[in-house]
């Protein structure tokens, strides 16, 4: 469960499974859309999003990649959530299927 | 006279009758539009998938209600080769079906971003990953809510006697009342994609 991956090459830039992303520079921006359900943002890089009536996902884009949650049911919340330093900008981008 | 005794009888045999047929958990069943019949506890995730799939490799995966490993392997690799022919490096699904991809040769973190969209659309990564993974983690589709309280409770970061009617309050703005802030972020993942601990990814 707590395996680790890389995003990007050769840099310190990992995630837990579980979205939880340590990466090395400050993010300077965060931008999100609610596509119909609600993103919440607690003052932190980190987010979620809740959708009541389709399924749907969020994804969270740094200068490396892209970190994209799984797909969840209607009415579930799913949540990314970066600790640390970042590399920034970063974007978080919700769908909904 | 003999009538007269029979007939409140066979009312009440015919009534205890109902009772015992309405006790059996009915077997959801939906016909898509071209006659395939799901049935199931994912009968109509199935049959909405069916009926909205426009690609003939989505349809032959999901027609008998389920989504095997091998299938699943298939979308992987098409969604793999996708990624790739837009500079998007892409290493296999994660937990629950998590993704994670690495910029490579130049494209920017919004070209990976449409990547990802087109390819799943093309490959059919939805709605196979999704069914795929859902059914495995919940195969009798039990609700949602309440299962994933449940699965906080267990866990420890929200007080006993944490219920569904309290995660559905909870859950749109994400204010669940996680007593450890770290533990809490583990578990609204682990529960929300596995609450029933059956992915075995732990």
């Amino acid at each position: 469960m707590m395996n680790r991956i890389a995003i990007g090459t050769g840099i310190a830039a990992t995630v837990a499974v579980g979205a939880t992303l340590l990466l090395a520079t400050p993010a300077s921006a965060y931008t999100y859309s609610a596509l119909g359900g609600t993103v919440t943002h607690s003052g932190g890089p980190s987010a979620s999003y809740h959708h009541p009536s389709q399924q749907h996902q969020i994804g969270v884009g740094t200068s490396k990649g892209v970190y994209r949650s799984a797909f969840v049911a209607a009415g579930k919340t799913v949540a990314v959530e970066v600790t640390g330093p970042v590399y920034g900008p970063f974007t978080y981008q919700p769908a909904v299927r | 006279m003999i009538q007269r005794l029979i007939a409140p009888f066979a009312v009440l045999v015919l009534l205890l009758a109902g009772c015992a047929a309405s006790d059996a958990e009915p077997v959801p069943s939906f016909t898509a539009a071209d006659g395939v019949v799901f049935s199931g506890p994912w009968a109509k995730e199935f049959s909405d998938a069916y009926r909205e799939a426009k690609s003939s490799f989505v349809k032959r995966v999901l027609k008998d209600g389920k989504v095997s490993d091998g299938e699943f392997a298939e979308m992987e690799e098409q969604f793999r080769s996708c990624l790739a022919d837009a500079s998007v490096g892409f290493d296999g699904f994660g937990f629950g079906g998590t993704v994670e991809t690495k910029n490579l040769g130049g494209v920017s973190t919004e070209g990976n971003f449409a990547a990802l969209e087109r390819c799943s659309d093309e490959t059919g990564e939805y709605p196979i990953s999704p069914l795929y993974y859902q059914p495995k983690s919940n195969p009798q589709n039990l609700d949602g809510p309440t299962i994933t309280a449940e699965c906080f409770v267990k866990r420890k970061v929200v007080p006993p006697g944490y219920s569904a009617k309290d995660y559905e309050r909870d859950a749109p703005g994400s204010t669940f009342p996680f007593t450890d802030e770290k533990a809490g972020a583990e578990a609204l993942e682990i529960c929300t994609y596995d609450p029933l601990g059956l992915l075995g990814e732990e």
